[in-house]
């Protein structure tokens, strides 16, 4: 139990079940579409090979695509952000670096690192699942909406989440 | 030779990710195609399986209005029915009839999983293959028309609704049998259609009934798709911009039909020659 990748396995099947079961459902005012299980590409360890971060997030699109039967798009979304994800790691890395850092949590990160984080690539996740989805330029300023709106939840959501299920890691 | 290897070594990442993304880009492509769906689906086994567990805990919360609409149609078909009349002649009703004949077959089905929100709206429903569902098959219910079946596995279907993108369907008016029209959906309602082809010459006053036009054997003719809304403006164009509240509240989507035209075979046979040429 104490090997981290069987850690992440079993929270990367609990978020596919999460996604698929409960956030699918939300379907209010048609704006708001929360994509939570992206939490289990943004959360991955900082020394994680681009190989494998687009490996796991070609498995976790799939799994998300074969429960709310969009073909592929939550694939494409995913695998755009696990492989910008190392530049953005980069852009908005802390003064001493990732040395010393166990969790990409909200606890061991600090709160304003976090959320910039996670805000960036939720939204760009999102924008690239909505063009796409919608592919129509008259809808521009329908598709800009819906990513307003869905990223707010979803980081919203992901925020609670931290609070959840993780504690400060000791060091 | 080594200076391939050294690119192909320096863009590995890139390139993996570039043909990840093309390749999964162009499975999505390919299922927003009218009558396609892929392997991507939840009329896979676990996934409808999952889906279909999840229904049994919450179909309880939508029971109450499935009943009511259920009360509704069953109240409608028993007027309908021959003892539901005053005889005002004996031997009026004639019970074996030679001039109908049977062409529509439905069978119930439950929806397990939906979406409205999205630019194509699918939906899930507990019955396959094993009990005769097949692609291209039409989906009503009680308030009108669903959809149409893209994608059956042995024991689930998906059916594809008409809230999506590159769906038509010919309909007429109610009250002016011969006007007729195409329903199309523009992605921004997620509870109003939009009839296109109405000429502007045509007196409408909103508040009339949109039925199916039934003429290529998906649907029987005069299913009801919704009410038309009075909000257009003859503006002098050609064309009314007409507006049609959808009949169907696909939220609270609980029991369908599946409808099995008999005669469909023979009808597709004898077009074949001379429609598709």
């Amino acid at each position: 139990m104490n090997n981290p990748w069987v850690k992440y396995s079993i929270y990367f099947v609990f978020m596919i079940l999460l996604q698929g079961m409960v956030f699918n459902q939300v379907q209010f005012s048609g704006l708001v579409y929360p994509m939570v299980y992206i939490i289990a590409i943004i959360m991955l360890p900082v020394e994680t090979s681009l190989v494998a971060s687009i490996v796991i997030a070609l498995l976790l699109g799939i799994g998300v695509d074969m429960f709310s039967d969009t073909f592929g798009l939550h694939t494409s979304s995913s695998l755009l952000i696990a492989y910008i994800r190392p530049f953005i790691l980069k852009l908005v890395r802390p003064r001493d670096g990732y040395d010393n850092v166990l969790l990409l949590s909200i606890h061991d990160m600090g709160k304003t690192w976090f959320l910039t984080f996670a805000a960036i690539l939720v939204a760009i996740h999102h924008l690239w699942f909505f063009i796409f989805e919608i592919l129509r330029f008259d809808l521009i300023f329908s598709i800009i909406l819906k990513t307003v709106f869905s990223t707010l939840v979803t980081l919203f959501i992901i925020v609670l989440l931290q609070y959840l299920l993780y504690k400060p890691t000791k060091k | 030779m080594k200076n391939l290897f050294n690119f192909l070594k320096k863009f590995r990442n890139f390139l993996l990710f570039f043909f990840l993304q093309v390749f999964i880009l162009g499975v999505y492509f390919n299922s927003k195609n009218y009558h396609k769906a892929t392997f991507i689906n939840t009329s896979s086994a676990i996934s409808g399986w999952m889906l279909k567990n999840r229904h049994n805990i919450s179909k309880h919360f939508k029971l109450e209005a499935a009943i009511d609409s259920l009360a509704i149609a069953n109240s409608e078909l028993l007027a309908s029915q021959p003892r539901s009349y005053y005889q005002l002649q004996d031997k009026l009703f004639i019970i074996n009839d030679s001039i109908y004949e049977q062409q529509y077959e439905y069978t119930p089905a439950t929806v397990i999983n939906s979406t409205t929100n999205k630019r194509n709206n699918y939906i899930t429903i507990n019955k396959g293959s094993i009990l005769g569902v097949e692609k291209g098959m039409g989906v009503i219910s009680d308030d009108g028309i669903v959809g149409f079946v893209v994608d059956v596995s042995n024991h689930y279907a998906i059916i594809k609704t008409i809230l999506s993108d590159k769906v038509n369907i010919s309909a007429k008016i109610k009250e002016q049998e011969e006007v007729r029209g195409q329903i199309k959906w523009d992605g921004t309602d997620s509870e109003v259609l939009q009839l296109h082809g109405i000429t502007s010459d045509i007196i409408v006053t909103g508040g009339e009934t949109i039925l199916t036009k039934g003429s290529n054997g998906v649907y029987p003719e005069g299913i009801v798709v919704g009410t038309l809304k009075n909000d257009f403006v003859n503006d002098g164009s050609l064309t009314l911009k007409l507006n049609v509240d959808l009949g169907v509240n696909f939220s609270q989507l609980y029991t369908v039909y599946l409808v099995k035209n008999i005669l469909k075979t023979e009808q597709k046979s004898i077009e074949q020659n001379y429609f598709n040429e």
